[in-house]
Parts: structure tokens; C-alpha cells; sequence
């Protein structure tokens, strides 16, 4: 195994694979609408190690999978984001993952990650950072992003932030659909769609309309901040399933342009397998587009 | 593979890089899983006779036998694990000694995990001796990649607070208390950990809804693995891995089994009344399909595959 599990201390959930020598890359990726870290990107955690020719890679990335507690907006949940975001682009995994285990009985015995790992993890800080969202999660990390971007005076922006590489699954940047044009859905298994019913009734949901505020000007500044300053972070390349039921599939003018998967959905679209590679390799190629940037 | 009786040699000594990452592993296992049970025994102590504690004492059996499991093949450091259970052995010990007088005890583990317990808690074998089906150094080699996957989605499981409350109503209420829960939209014994801004309607289709998305995802995983680990052994190793879980989601029982069809029913009930217009002349078949696909499901945890889903 090429990793070994951490906690982290943001919210319930969360936790982290870091790897067991000198990490080149950050990876935080960012679930949905009622999701989890866990069953949101199962199994991301067990094919990293395992896939040959991408196994070296995977190898030098720190992963980190970052969870909230469901809130009804946006901006809250991208403000406390920002946080973790800036903590893990400043010092690897130190702000967020917990100190080693105290047993109780003696204050010289604690139970987590030895110093020698550490040591051979080194201090030097990542080259690339890549943010990876699923349906809400794309959302919260671009109005994250132009939070810092727009927050920050330019001269003092982190670097690695500003050049982070986005892929999205399924993100719902362009809003959700509205249950009356859900036409296509019939084609889904009926526990999807039921899940997606439930999911529709999420306040967040429901705030996250194509029109809303909240998507219309995400969208309207992402654009204008892109066309004025050109930064990596600005932009991102999204996957959707031919089967998606429960966000608007498309981009942003500047963002690229991947083909929909056929046969996947909304919830499987973000789900590698032994015989579904692609959101692997999805994410994979943002480790060479981030190194090229 | 050697029988369930046969003691074995201790695990042989990890090589160094392993020791170190073992460490590692055992500090997340530490924190993760029992570091979150030992904070709801805290404020009431082991004594609390309110069937939440009894669950929470399933939750620190399951725990240990999550350690063994890890010990067996090498992922946690056998010298370092027997610190840390030596650390709470009175805890373990007592939820132990209070599980095992209870009917629900053979109903909660199956014999292969009674006989871990009755081994080493009853001071008959050494601890992370009884049970194992290889030595580390003949675990199969896929053992690691196989274990962690199934504890990193089972521990992000059993901390969703609504689930808990869900699987607590489920496992270990009465006939009478559970009628009145579920009419009440288990607006049951919330704790701090609780979400307080959610309805408890919400909150149980949440913990539902929580539940199906952990049934699907250990699916695919076990799909996955049939794949990529298709060997006896390790298919082995997950059916052990998947009967710690089982106590607390048991279909082979049928109160179980009928309790969650109940949920299943009121979710699709509800929310079948929201799928597209042009389905909603179809929603009775879509309530059918849906607790057909449940119970589908459900047959991964013990449910037998003749019964319909009319349950």
C-alpha cells in the first residue's frame, strides 16, 4: 500500500490517504448534495494503489476527502472550504489532521503516524493541487475559488491555489434540474430515482436552481474573472454521465469540453471500478495538466 | 487454510516499513472508530441499562473484532494492538460480559466471531490468537487493499448520526416502542450528535436514505472485488469482514427484516409522490419496484433469496 489513513479534523467524516513517501501533489476532493465522503468515492481509495501504469502517481499525491454538514447555502460552505483549502496549500496535512492518540494512561505513549514516516513525507510544500467535486462539491469549490481570487490582492494569492487544477463529476455549476424535466430519468433503476425525489427535497437543492442567484452569478464572475486574469483555478474540466438526472450538464464558455459517459449517472459517474477507469484517468490527467501549468 | 480451532503461531514479525505504516493505521482505527464509541460510552458509563447503551456496546465488540481481523493479516501491528486493547480491556470486557446474557448476542455475531470473544475474553487463548485463518505471513495478497476500502466506508456508516438513531430503533426496540417510533417518525432519544435543525421526518429519510447508499456501495465494492480478489481466501476474508458489520443490519432476522421493509415503504411512499409528472401515473408499480430493489439488496446481509418483497 502506497498510503496510509489519516483523520481529519474538519467535520465528521472526513479523513485523508497520505502517502508514505515525499508527496508531489495535494488531491481534495469534495462530495454532494447529502453525500459522504466515503461512499461518494468508493473506490477511489482502493484502486489509487492498485492501478499499474498510474500507480507511480497516484503514488506521490496526498488524498484528501473533505466533508461538510449539509447547510441550505452555498457561501457558508465555500467560506468554511476556503479554510481547509488554504490550510492544506500551506502545510500539507499539519492543519488538519489531528495530533497523534494520547492513551490515557501514560502521556508518553500515542497511537498514529510514526516520525519516521514523517520524515521520509519531508516538509517541502506540494507542486500541484488538485480540486475535485461531485454535483454540489463543484459548486462549493469554484465560489471558494473566487472568493480567495476575489478577496485576496493578486500579489498575495498562493500560487498553488491559484493554479489548481479542477475536475468536476456531474457538478451542478449550471443548476439542478427541475423535477418536471426529469423525462429522461425513466431510463434510470427506481433506486436511483427515487434517491433522486429525496435529493430534490434537500433545501440546498432547491436554492440551486438554473436561475437562482446563487448559480447566475457564480457563473457570470467566474467568467469575467477568467477572461480578465487567466488563472488555472478559474477553470475546470467536468465529467457527466449520458444518465444524468439531477444536475444541468455543461460548462462554463472557457471550461473544456469532455464527451458523457455512456450507460453512468448522476451517483456513478464519480465511482471507478476494476472495469470503470475513467473518473481514475479523469482525475489523473489533471496531475499533468497541473504540472504543465 | 487452517481450521477455525487450530491455534497458530503468533503473527510472524512485520518487516520495518510495514511496522511503521501498521502504526499509522492503528492511530486512524484509534481515532476513526474507537475513539468516537468510547465518547458516547463516556457521560453514561457502561452501566446504562437504556438500549442505546446496549448498542453502543455492540459498537465496541465490533470494534475489537474489526482489530483482530487487522492483526490477522499484518495491517495493524500485533505488539501496539495488544497495548491498545490492554488500555480498554475493562470496557471491552464489560460490554462483552453484558452482550453475551442477552438473547440478541447469537442473533448479533455469528459462531466464528462468538469464538474469538469466548476465546480470548474468557482468558482461554491470547488475544488476536483465536480465530485466525492464516498467518500474516500466508494472508492473501490483497488482504490490506481489501480491508481498508470496506473499514474506511463502514466507519463514515456508523458515525452518520441518523443512521445510528435509525439502526439504534431498528436493533433494539421493542414491538410496542418501535409501532410508536415509526408513527412518530422515530422522533426518538436525540442526542448532541444529532442534527437539531432537521425535522425528525427529515432526519429519518436522511438515515435511510444513508442506509441504501452504504448497501449500494458496499455492492459495487464487493462487485469490484469479486475482480479483482477472486480467490477463496480473500473472498473469505470479506464474508468475515462483512459478518462484524452484521449485527446491526442482521435481514436474516425477521424483525429486522420486516422493520426496514417498513421504512423502505414509507420513503418510497413519499417519494415516489415526487418523481416527474409523466411517472406519476405509474407510482404504485414504482413503490413495488423500489422495495423489490431494496430487498434485493438486503440479501447481502442475510436475507433469504426466495422471500418476496411484499414483506
Amino acid at each position: 500500500m502506497e498510503h496510509f489513513p489519516v483523520s481529519l479534523v474538519v467535520s465528521r467524516g472526513a479523513y485523508g490517504l497520505l502517502a508514505k513517501k515525499a508527496p508531489s501533489t495535494g488531491v481534495i476532493f469534495v462530495h454532494g448534495f447529502q453525500g459522504n465522503p466515503r461512499a461518494t468515492w468508493i473506490d477511489f481509495q482502493g484502486l489509487v494503489e492498485e492501478i499499474g501504469n498510474q500507480r507511480a502517481l497516484w503514488g506521490e499525491a496526498d488524498l484528501f476527502f473533505y466533508a461538510y454538514r449539509s447547510r441550505d447555502q452555498i457561501r457558508p460552505l465555500a467560506e468554511d472550504f476556503v479554510k481547509f483549502l488554504m490550510s492544506v496549500a500551506v502545510t500539507k496535512e499539519a492543519g488538519v489532521v489531528p495530533r497523534n492518540y494520547v492513551l490515557p494512561s501514560s502521556e508518553n505513549l500515542t497511537i498514529g503516524v510514526p516520525a519516521d514516516i514523517s520524515g521520509l513525507r519531508g516538509t517541502k510544500p506540494y507542486r500541484n493541487l488538485i480540486l475535485v467535486g461531485h454535483s454540489t462539491g463543484g459548486v462549493i469549490i469554484r465560489e471558494a475559488l473566487r472568493l480567495i481570487i476575489t478577496q485576496t490582492p493578486e500579489v498575495e494569492l498562493n500560487a498553488l491555489v491559484r493554479n489548481s487544477n479542477l475536475r468536476f463529476f456531474a457538478p451542478a455549476h449550471l443548476g439542478v434540474l427541475a423535477a418536471g424535466k426529469l423525462g429522461l430519468a425513466q431510463s434510470l433503476p427506481i433506486l436511483d430515482r427515487i434517491f433522486g425525489a429525496f435529493l430534490r427535497s434537500n433545501p440546498l437543492y432547491q436554492n440551486l436552481g438554473p436561475s437562482s442567484p446563487t448559480i447566475l452569478d457564480l457563473r457570470k464572475s467566474t467568467e469575467q474573472l477568467y477572461s480578465e486574469r487567466k488563472f488555472p483555478a478559474l477553470k475546470a474540466s467536468s465529467l457527466f454521465g449520458q444518465h444524468e438526472e439531477i444536475v444541468v450538464v455543461g460548462e462554463y464558455s472557457h471550461d473544456d469540453v469532455t464527451p458523457t459517459e455512456p450507460t453512468h449517472s448522476h451517483i456513478s459517474i464519480c465511482k471507478p471500478t476494476a472495469t470503470y477507469l475513467k473518473p481514475l484517468e479523469f482525475v489523473a490527467n489533471g496531475f499533468a495538466i497541473a504540472k504543465i501549468a | 487454510m487452517a481450521s477455525q480451532s487450530q491455534k497458530l503461531p503468533d503473527p510472524a514479525p512485520l518487516p520495518a516499513d510495514r511496522l511503521r505504516s501498521g502504526a499509522a493505521n492503528l492511530g486512524f482505527f484509534v481515532q476513526d472508530r474507537v475513539a468516537p464509541v468510547l465518547n458516547r460510552i463516556g457521560s453514561k458509563g457502561m452501566d446504562d441499562s437504556s438500549y442505546s447503551q446496549a448498542f453502543v456496546r455492540g459498537e465496541l465488540l465490533e470494534s475489537f473484532l474489526w482489530l483482530h481481523h487487522g492483526v490477522e493479516i499484518g495491517y495493524f501491528p500485533v505488539s501496539l494492538s495488544r497495548r491498545v486493547t490492554y488500555e480498554y480491556f475493562p470496557l471491552f470486557l464489560k460490554a462483552y460480559e453484558s452482550v453475551r446474557s442477552e438473547s440478541y448476542f447469537e442473533t448479533w455475531f455469528t459462531v466464528p466471531l462468538r469464538a474469538i470473544f469466548e476465546g480470548e475474553f474468557a482468558g482461554k487463548q491470547e488475544l488476536f490468537s483465536a480465530g485466525r485463518i492464516w498467518e500474516s505471513s500466508k494472508a492473501p495478497a490483497g488482504a490490506e487493499a481489501l480491508l481498508q476500502p470496506c473499514f474506511i466506508l463502514a466507519n463514515g456508516f456508523v458515525q452518520n448520526p441518523r443512521v445510528r438513531l435509525l439502526m439504534q430503533a431498528v436493533a433494539m426496540m421493542g414491538d410496542s416502542e418501535w409501532d410508536g417510533a415509526i408513527s412518530n417518525k422515530l422522533e426518538i432519544e436525540e442526542d448532541e450528535e444529532t442534527v437539531s435543525d432537521e425535522t425528525s421526518e427529515r432526519s429519518m429519510y436522511a438515515g435511510f436514505f444513508s442506509l441504501l447508499e452504504y448497501m449500494r456501495a458496499f455492492r459495487t465494492m464487493k462487485a469490484d472485488f469479486g475482480e479483482r480478489f477472486d480467490d477463496p481466501a480473500s473472498q473469505d476474508y470479506l464474508r468475515l469482514i462483512k459478518e462484524t458489520q452484521q449485527w446491526r443490519m442482521n435481514f436474516g432476522y425477521a424483525k429486522y427484516r420486516e422493520r426496514f421493509m417498513q421504512l423502505a415503504r414509507i420513503a418510497a411512499d413519499t417519494f415516489s409522490k415526487q418523481l416527474a409528472v409523466s411517472e406519476q401515473a405509474h407510482a404504485a408499480w414504482a413503490v413495488a419496484d423500489f422495495l423489490q430493489s431494496f430487498y434485493d439488496l438486503t440479501t447481502d446481509w442475510g436475507t433469504p433469496l426466495t422471500q418476496s418483497a411484499g414483506a
